[in-house]
């Protein structure tokens, strides 16, 4: 009723919008259709040139070094209310979501997409990369198999043998889920409702079953996408795990760029992570709705498939000049950068959603609390604060990016110089040169994000009908 | 601006319009809806400025177009009408909307009975009151979004200024703390 569409062109973003022809009813991608005021031009200039000179200055810095965090620390369980707290919440959530699945409905109230979505896929992100692996415990997947493990033994079932894990199977089921939920969000856009029950109860039997097959922790490590997604933005965090039992250790803010254990498995997936955000806001830009228009959804998904293939491809090729780690380690940043700066506001504006579900928990017209006619409003964030959120989270992710690359990359130099005896001349010229390809691909993708920050949102006014999409009565 | 793209009831227009002042009590309060609604489930609600419920409507049943209260005889100020409605054909929603309006004395000379303020397609206005910040939860946009600037450098040299300084102040303990150059 009072969406106010963003095309106000003001003195600075004129010029960037001069050449557009805004098309009368538009706006529609996965997420973030609730706030659109655009990174003006300006500010969107000055980070692309912030970010081309901190990626050039981090590639001819002297041999930057920094030691990785020590990671035989045994760590400490974090206290049990909490971790009963946040079980509980996931598996309140989880069963949230199923209840809503079968009593039907679709309203603000619909907790699928609240929970996956905002609090998950953005929310849950955050954390993961800011605080600690608290989806550890809020991983209603692995309650359930706990629970479903005790209550079969308490009816003296015993269980079977795990097969082996095959190894050269790596994190590539989780990529491959991954990239399945990419799809959900993008394509599906967001599949609310309905759509998003079975894809909750679908992905729920089927990581349940690769639970009994290898066993909890093996396919939580490797093969369930949100886990291992959330553990590998996990790097950045000051609390890690220490082991699968849940023993947490601190260290400082983005060391764990620098631990081992990267697999081209890895650098696929932050490419993927920093793809789908990306063509999230490519790809309601106006000038991609002037090329594309609305495509059907084979269509759509021919475009996703392409566009995340040609980064994760260009990820691959890179890994092959500077190596596995230091590409993971400078791409990991970015895509972080990118969740906040692309999402925050979704987060921070949609999440209120939780109001009305609160007071309308089953869709069913109710308003127990007095909020279920809350909308969501974006009244109280300054667009200058959004900017600047939006301009430090991509250019600093990408600073971080550029030192975790480069760390990364210098320490591997050293391991290739027999008995870490100091590198030579020509192998820390040899170093930079290797950096440069991944120096060009991040400036490529933060260029190409802020641009996107930057332009005028398109609304496709057919897809009005979920939650998520705006309509504009006017 | 396509309203109704999909198959299920769309909120077309209110009476009193959204925002409208009325002149002495309007003769009903009604929603009307572009399909039929579920008259069991769908509610309408008149509420006061501070909250308090005065009446709720029901549906006309051979009408389910819309949803009415009649003759709800208010007294001056400020009133909420909050409406949540289901699509007769299936399990969408529910939906919800609240639109708002004024009553004012009538005016002293005798006059024709009060009429309502004329029905108008959903364009509100600013809302007179606080609480009438919600709209259709259809509609799940910010209710006020921040507008672009409009002139003045500091607009966008401040937020430029500010994350050249955050970014700044982050590379210098970048730096620091992991050692810097060799």
């Amino acid at each position: 009723m009072n969406l106010r569409r963003a095309v106000r062109p003001g003195a600075f973003v004129a010029v960037a919008i001069a050449a557009l022809v805004a098309p009368p009813a538009v706006l529609a991608h996965g997420l973030d259709t609730t706030y659109q005021s655009r990174l003006p031009l300006a500010v969107y200039l000055a980070g692309a040139a912030a970010t081309v000179a901190l990626s050039f200055a981090f590639v001819l810095l002297r041999d930057l070094r920094a030691a990785p965090p020590a990671t035989e620390v045994r760590g400490e369980l974090p206290p049990a209310w909490l971790r009963i707290g946040l079980r509980t919440v996931g598996l309140v959530g989880w069963l949230w979501i199923v209840v809503q699945g079968v009593v039907g409905g679709s309203s603000d109230a619909d907790v699928g997409s609240l929970f996956l979505w905002v609090f998950g896929w953005v929310g849950l992100a955050l954390v993961s990369a800011f605080v600690g692996p608290a989806w550890h415990w809020l991983d209603p997947f692995s309650t359930l198999h706990g629970l479903a493990a005790a209550a079969l033994r308490a009816v003296g079932i015993r269980g079977w043998d795990r097969a082996p894990y095959p190894a050269t199977l790596g994190r590539w089921p989780a990529v491959i889920g991954f990239a399945f939920f990419v799809w959900v969000e993008l394509v599906l856009r967001g599949g609310i409702g309905r759509t998003l029950f079975i894809v909750v109860v679908g992905y729920t039997a089927f990581t349940l079953a690769m639970m009994a097959q290898f066993g909890r922790d093996e396919w939580r490590s490797r093969g369930e996408a949100f886990t291992v997604w959330f553990r590998l933005l996990g790097r950045l965090a000051p609390f890690a795990l220490a082991d699968e039992t849940g023993r947490v250790r601190r260290r400082p803010f983005a060391s764990g760029l620098l631990e081992g254990g990267w697999t081209p498995a890895d650098v696929v997936l932050v490419a993927l992570g920093v793809g789908s955000i990306l063509f999230d806001g490519l790809s309601q830009t106006t000038p991609w709705y002037e090329v594309f228009g609305f495509p059907a959804a084979p269509i759509q998904t021919v475009q996703l498939v392409g566009f995340l293939g040609l980064i994760a491809v260009a990820a691959l090729v890179v890994t092959r000049f500077v190596g596995v780690a230091p590409t993971g380690a400078g791409l990991l940043p970015i895509a972080v950068g990118y969740l906040l700066a692309h999402y925050l506001t979704y987060l921070l504006i949609d999440g209120q959603r939780i109001l009305v579900a609160v007071s309308d928990p089953f869709q069913q017209g109710w308003d127990l609390f007095g909020t279920a006619f809350h909308e969501p409003s974006g009244a109280f964030l300054p667009p200058g604060l959004v900017w600047t959120i939006q301009l430090a989270s991509v250019v600093g992710g990408h600073m971080l990016g550029a030192w975790g690359g480069h760390v990364a990359a210098a320490r591997t130099v050293e391991g290739d110089v027999a008995g870490g005896a100091h590198a030579s001349a020509e192998d820390t010229r040899e170093l930079r040169l290797r950096q440069v390809p991944l120096a060009v691909v991040m400036v490529a993708l933060t260029t190409l994000t802020l641009w996107s920050l930057g332009q005028a949102i398109v609304v496709n006014p057919d897809e009005a009908a979920g939650a998520l999409v705006a309509l504009d009565r006017r | 601006m396509p309203i109704g793209v999909s198959a299920h009831a769309e909120l077309e227009m209110t009476t009193p319009a959204d925002g409208s002042t009325v002149e002495g009590t309007p003769d009903e309060v009604v929603a009307t809806f572009t399909e039929a609604v579920d008259v069991g489930r769908s509610s309408l609600e008149l509420r006061s400025a501070d909250g308090t419920l005065i009446a709720s409507g029901a549906a006309d049943p051979a009408n389910p177009l819309s949803l009415r209260i009649p003759n709800p005889e208010l007294a001056s100020g400020a009133y909420e009408v909050r409406i949540t409605w289901f699509s007769a054909d299936g399990h969408e929603g529910p939906e919800r909307a609240t639109f708002t309006f004024t009553v004012t004395a009538p005016p002293p000379t005798p006059t024709p009975p009060p009429t309502p303020a004329p029905s108008a397609t959903l364009a509100p206005p600013p809302s007179p009151t606080p609480t009438s910040a919600a709209t259709p939860s259809a509609t799940p946009s910010p209710s006020a979004v921040p507008s672009e600037p409009t002139g003045g450098t500091g607009d966008v040299l401040i937020p430029i200024l500010a994350a050249l300084v955050l970014i700044g102040a982050f590379g210098a303990w970048l730096l620091r703390r992991r050692g810097g150059s060799a």
